[in-house]
This record gives structure tokens, C-alpha cells and sequence, in this order.
């Protein structure tokens, strides 16, 4: 059978139409520039003779200068311990009512403006879920950690309160559950981190406890790998993949009643996405 | 309860958003205040240490000399404590550590830091001891405590009238007074000291219980004069009985004035009242307290360089961050005029290929035809006719 070759032409030429549109829609598609694969952390966290371990994996959908991702590790404080300004009207009637009710939270607040810093701040919905129903929580969280690097040794700020967290019930705005703690991978890390690893790809490197490293020179101290639990990877490209992988010695770790541990990943100086993982005891 | 919470996607965008940075940025120096951090101790039971802090943060403000020169910030929170004592514009620490707080161990490296620094530290109660403030007591608190000393009951007269006593040696009053037994610390000068302006050189405290080094080796123990190896240690006041320091100015690094006593704290207080009619009454105790807060004010050396070194790093730490924007503004740059490149290339292969298409599928084709046409013999009329 003989096909007309007109029909072959257009047949062709739509294709090559199609094929173009294709390309542009791909190009100009709105996605996220970085995609966190995989978040992984011990849902449950005690002082047990075991390694607890701590996964962050991401891809990067398009060239970037810069991405850097920020830890936070914080335990939850018992309500009669936060320390009201006011013990009697503890639910404000806004939310920020509420929180600058919090001693600390006030205080540190007021202090950082008297110098003009800048303050992380951040807020935003997360879903808390127990054995029957997912709830709804308010997050607001004040990073302060910035501001102290300015005047403090560098090792010190690891281990100062420097971030608070309130979850704030999303129905009637009363407190719900509120931590505080550090700017690191985890508290006292040369304690309580066994090994951490970083990779861009191909490329990482290794970070070990004093006591676990064995050959000396292929591994370097815990207490050299990047401060305030930052890692910065710097010239992405497409497809790259990002991983933060580290262990505690579950011995070392005390949680009398919950951590959260917050991630948050910045592309290029903004932020793209936030986690809150919160570890019962 | 729940094993693990994240936040959903949806709404990350929205968060995003909502990301706030406190854009205020204080140029001037010269406007900030500096700060005295007064801690006083968290709450004990229902007792509030606030209403303490807050007397002798008044006492502090009553003195001409430091009239609205700083903000006084009332801590009764260690970790808070330990935060704060970090910021650049605290000029002046008060320690005041009650009885009830045997642990400081939240504040004692942040205290150290703050004196090596050059800080200014005024310690009260417990900061004298050693128990308590440990590796601070010898180089910041220069007491040596390591056991509470309770001053021997003394026979006094009390005026009917003023209230006013008068240490008697035996139990014999005139008419007007009567006769009392208490426990006072009498504070004996031993040294002047620019602190001691303006104070009497005897007079007494109605203060129960001072920290003391005494040689517990000795039988019965015995007070031990102890000095720190280094710096300037001068011992201003002394306990009329044992002789052992009850004020004590020292400069190393820092500057700070410890006091032994003040064990008053240990009772209950009632309300606002009640450390203006206990030691923060004796007008010679709060001279005292005031001149020691002024002096330690004065000789700090460390919060101008705090401050200059905090404001360059807020200013380096903006740098960085425009810096990196620059560079993700460049990239951006390029990435679109890469991308503009991509495109028209794109376009250019585009037409190219539907050229090539055209060319073979419809030219080629329409001229086969059209020779194939102009080839062919011309019509006979009887084929035109059929």
C-alpha cells in the first residue's frame, strides 16, 4: 500500500509541533527547586542500648548556587514549667498575645530588638497525630540562634537554649505543647552523635565520635562537621542528591517528654520547606 | 500520642510566606541601653523571688548615679539566664543566688565567660559559695565558702519609740528602751574602698547567716583567710566576730563584688515590703549595695567592644547574605539567558526539521507531479470528448 506522503508530512510536522510544545511546557513547569525524598528519624526516642538513625535525602530539580539545610533540636517542656508572665491569662486572645505571655520567649525578643537583630522567625500549621485522629497545631517558632552567634564562642552557642517552639491548639489558640533547645544536629553532640556523614553526589564526608574513629585521617572529629547543625552544599546542579545521614548512641540520649527536631531546607537564601519530626520518649 | 507529625505540603507554601524576619536595624549604638541582668531565682512553692529582684532592682534605681543610665532585667530562669548573659548589651550582672538555689550550674560557664570577658558582676547570697557556684568561687566570687556562718546573739536595746537598737554589752537599758536578744551581723570596715564612701565603718545587719571559709580540719573549725592566686583582692567589710569577709571587691579580668550574707531571703517574704524593712532597709546596706553595683558598673570593660564586635558581625553576617544573593541573582541571570538560548535553538531546530519535512513530503512530491503532469502526451480530442 502506498501512503500519500502529504499525509506522512503532516503527520511529521505535528509531531515536531508537539514535541516543542512538550519541551517548553517541561522548562517553564513551577516545581519545587528541592525535593526532600526522604526524611527519616526515630519516631520514638529513649535511652536504649542501640544506634538511633537520622535520614535527610533530597534531589535538586534545577541548578542552584546554594542549598542549606538547618537543624534543630528541642525538648518539649512541661506546661508548669514554661514560666508565664502572666499565670492567669495564659491563652492571649492572638496567638501572639499568647506567645509573648512566655517569659522566655518575651524576654529574648525584647533584647534582640534593643540591638536591632534579626530574628528567625516562622509559622505555620502542622498536623499532630495520636492513636484515633489527626489534629491540626499552630507552629511558631523564634530562632534566636543568629543573633547569639554574634557575641558568643562558637562551640558555646551549641549548647545554649537559642530556639523556642509553641504549638498552639488550632481551636481555641491555648498551648498546646512548648520546647526549646539548640542550633544542632543534636544536643551535646560530641556526647551523643556517633557518626555523621554528608554527600553531594559522589562526594562526602565523614564525621565520627573521637572514640569511634579507628584509622586516623579518613574520618574527622564530630566537633569539626559544621556548626549550628547548618550544612551548606554549594553548586548544584540538576538532579543532584543531597544527603545528611547521622547516628546517636541511644545511651547517651535523655527525653523525659519529647523532642521535636526541626529541618529546615534553603534554596538559594530562601526557604523552601520546613519538617518538624517529633520523637516521643 | 502520635508518633511522628510533619507539616503537609499544602500548606508549606502558605508558611513559606508567612516566613518572618524581624527587619529592624538599629544603626546607632548610642540608643541601645545597656542592660543589668538581676537574677533572683525561680519560683519557689508559691514564694515569687520576683518581689526580691524587684527590691533590689529599686535600690539600684534609687541611686542618682545610675538614674536611667540602664535597664534593669529581672531573670528568675537560669537557662534564660544563661541565654541572656551572651547578649552584647549587658554591662552589669546581679547575682543574687538565695538559699534555696543549690544547683547554678546552668550559669556558672556563662558567668565565667561574662567576667573573663571583662564583665562586671555584683554576687550575693550563695554566690559565695562554694557548693553552689564552684569553679567560680575563687576566681569570680573570691569567698572561699564553703559553710554557713551564723553571727552569735547579742544583747540590744531597742528605743520604744524609733525601733532603733543599740548594741549593749550586757542586758541593761535605759528608760525608753527595751532590752533584746538577736542575731545581727555586725559589718566592720576593713579596708576604704570607693565603695565604702558614704557608709558607715561599723554597723549592722539584720541578716542571719553569711557564707565563710573555714578550716574544717582544725578542731574546733576555724575561719582561713583565703585570697585568689592573681588579680586585685580587696576585703572591704568584715564580720565584727570572726573577722571573715563579709564584702569583697576584685578585679582580674573582670570586676565583681561579692557579698556573704543577705541569708534574710530564707524566710518568707510577705509582700513587696518586705526587704525594704529587712537588709535593703539599713540605709548603711544599701549604700553599700549601691556603691557596689556603681563600681562594678564603671570599671566594666567589656560592653562597648561587645557591641562594636556584634554590630560588625550583624553587618558581616548581612554581607554574606547579600553576597549570596548576588550570586543567585547572577546565576538566575545566566540560567535565563541559557534558557533564552535553549529556546531559540529550540525553535530554530524546530523549523529547520518542519522545512525538512516540507521539503520531502510536499515539494518534492507537488514537482514529481508537476513534471510527472508537464511529461505526459497531450489529450487526443476523443479522450477530451470521453
Amino acid at each position: 500500500m502506498r501512503v500519500d506522503r502529504s499525509l506522512i508530512g503532516v503527520i511529521g510536522i505535528a509531531i515536531v509541533l508537539s514535541t516543542l510544545i512538550t519541551l517548553f511546557i517541561i522548562g517553564e513547569r513551577a516545581k519545587e527547586d528541592v525535593t526532600i525524598l526522604r526524611n527519616e528519624f526515630p519516631a520514638k526516642l529513649s535511652a536504649m542500648e542501640q544506634k538511633y538513625a537520622f535520614v535527610l535525602s533530597m534531589i535538586a530539580r534545577k541548578p542552584l548556587v546554594d542549598v542549606t539545610v538547618k537543624y534543630n533540636t528541642l525538648s518539649r517542656v512541661l506546661r508548669e514549667n514554661i514560666g508565664f508572665i502572666d499565670p492567669n491569662e495564659t491563652t492571649g486572645s492572638t496567638a501572639l498575645e499568647t506567645i509573648m505571655n512566655i517569659v522566655k520567649i518575651k524576654s529574648l525578643m525584647d533584647e534582640a530588638a534593643r540591638i536591632g537583630a534579626k530574628v528567625d522567625m516562622w509559622n505555620g500549621t502542622v498536623k499532630w497525630k495520636n492513636a484515633t485522629k489527626t489534629h491540626d497545631m499552630d507552629m511558631y517558632m523564634y530562632d534566636f540562634t543568629d543573633v547569639m552567634r554574634a557575641s558568643m564562642p562558637n562551640y558555646t552557642v551549641l549548647d545554649t537554649t537559642t530556639t523556642y517552639v509553641v504549638w498552639l491548639n488550632h481551636t481555641n489558640g491555648s498551648v498546646f505543647y512548648y520546647f526549646q533547645g539548640v542550633p544542632d544536629y543534636f544536643y551535646s553532640r560530641n556526647r551523643t552523635i556517633v557518626d555523621l556523614t554528608l554527600t553531594h553526589n559522589e562526594d562526602s564526608k565523614y564525621y565520627r565520635a573521637v572514640s569511634e574513629i579507628e584509622v586516623e585521617g579518613k574520618y574527622e572529629q564530630i566537633m569539626l562537621a559544621p556548626l549550628y547543625g547548618t550544612v551548606t552544599f554549594e553548586d548544584i546542579k540538576k538532579d543532584d542528591r543531597l544527603f545528611i545521614i547521622y547516628s546517636l548512641k541511644g545511651t547517651t540520649v535523655s527525653n523525659a517528654y519529647g523532642m521535636l527536631q526541626v529541618v529546615r531546607v534553603y534554596r538559594d537564601a530562601e526557604l523552601e520547606t520546613l519538617e518538624a519530626n517529633y520523637m516521643t520518649p | 500520642m502520635g508518633d511522628s507529625m510533619r507539616k503537609t505540603a499544602a500548606v508549606t507554601i502558605g508558611i513559606m510566606a508567612a516566613l518572618m524576619v524581624c527587619p529592624v536595624l538599629l544603626s546607632a549604638q548610642e540608643e541601645v541601653k545597656p542592660v543589668i541582668l538581676l537574677y533572683h531565682g525561680p519560683k519557689v512553692g508559691d514564694q515569687d523571688l520576683r518581689i526580691y529582684g524587684q527590691a533590689l532592682a529599686e535600690v539600684i534605681n534609687a541611686d542618682s548615679r545610675m538614674k536611667d543610665k540602664a535597664e534593669i532585667v529581672l531573670v528568675g530562669d537560669q537557662d534564660l539566664m544563661n541565654t541572656l548573659l551572651y547578649f552584647p548589651q549587658v554591662k552589669c550582672v546581679v547575682v543574687a543566688l538565695t538559699t534555696w538555689e543549690l544547683v547554678a550550674d546552668r550559669i556558672v560557664p556563662s558567668l565565667a565567660w561574662y567576667f573573663n570577658q571583662g564583665g562586671a558582676i555584683v554576687g550575693m547570697g550563695n554566690a559565695g559559695n562554694g557548693a553552689v557556684t564552684k569553679v567560680l568561687n575563687g576566681s569570680v566570687f573570691p569567698l572561699f565558702g564553703n559553710q554557713y556562718r551564723m553571727p552569735d546573739p547579742a544583747w540590744f536595746c531597742k528605743n520604744s519609740t524609733t525601733g532603733e537598737l543599740r548594741p549593749v554589752p550586757t542586758p541593761v537599758c535605759k528608760a525608753g528602751e527595751v532590752r533584746t536578744s538577736l542575731r545581727q551581723t555586725i559589718y566592720v570596715k576593713t579596708t576604704a574602698h570607693e565603695i565604702t564612701e558614704g557608709v558607715a565603718d561599723q554597723f549592722m545587719v539584720n541578716d542571719k547567716r553569711f557564707v565563710v571559709h573555714m578550716n574544717t580540719t582544725a578542731s574546733p573549725p576555724a575561719f582561713l583567710q583565703l585570697q585568689p592566686s592573681k588579680g586585685t583582692y580587696a576585703d572591704v567589710y568584715s564580720d565584727s566576730q570572726l573577722g571573715a569577709p563579709l564584702v569583697v571587691v576584685y578585679e582580674e579580668n573582670g570586676t565583681s563584688v561579692t557579698f556573704a550574707g543577705t541569708d534574710q531571703i530564707s524566710v518568707k517574704p510577705t509582700d513587696e515590703s518586705y526587704y525594704e524593712t529587712g537588709f535593703l532597709g539599713d540605709a548603711n546596706f544599701k549604700k553599700l549595695f549601691q556603691n557596689a553595683v556603681y563600681f562594678a558598673w564603671s570599671k566594666e570593660k567589656k560592653y562597648t567592644a561587645a557591641m562594636d564586635r556584634a554590630q560588625d558581625e550583624f553587618t558581616k553576617m548581612e554581607q554574606e547574605e547579600e553576597e549570596l544573593k548576588a550570586r543567585v541573582k547572577e546565576s538566575q541571570k545566566s540560567e535565563k539567558s541559557s534558557k533564552l538560548m535553549r529556546s531559540v535553538l529550540l525553535i530554530a531546530v524546530g523549523v529547520v526539521l518542519i522545512v525538512i519535512i516540507s521539503y520531502f513530503c510536499f515539494v518534492i512530491p507537488a514537482r514529481q507531479r508537476k513534471g510527472a503532469a508537464a511529461q505526459a502526451p497531450p489529450e487526443t480530442p476523443a479522450q477530451k470528448q470521453a
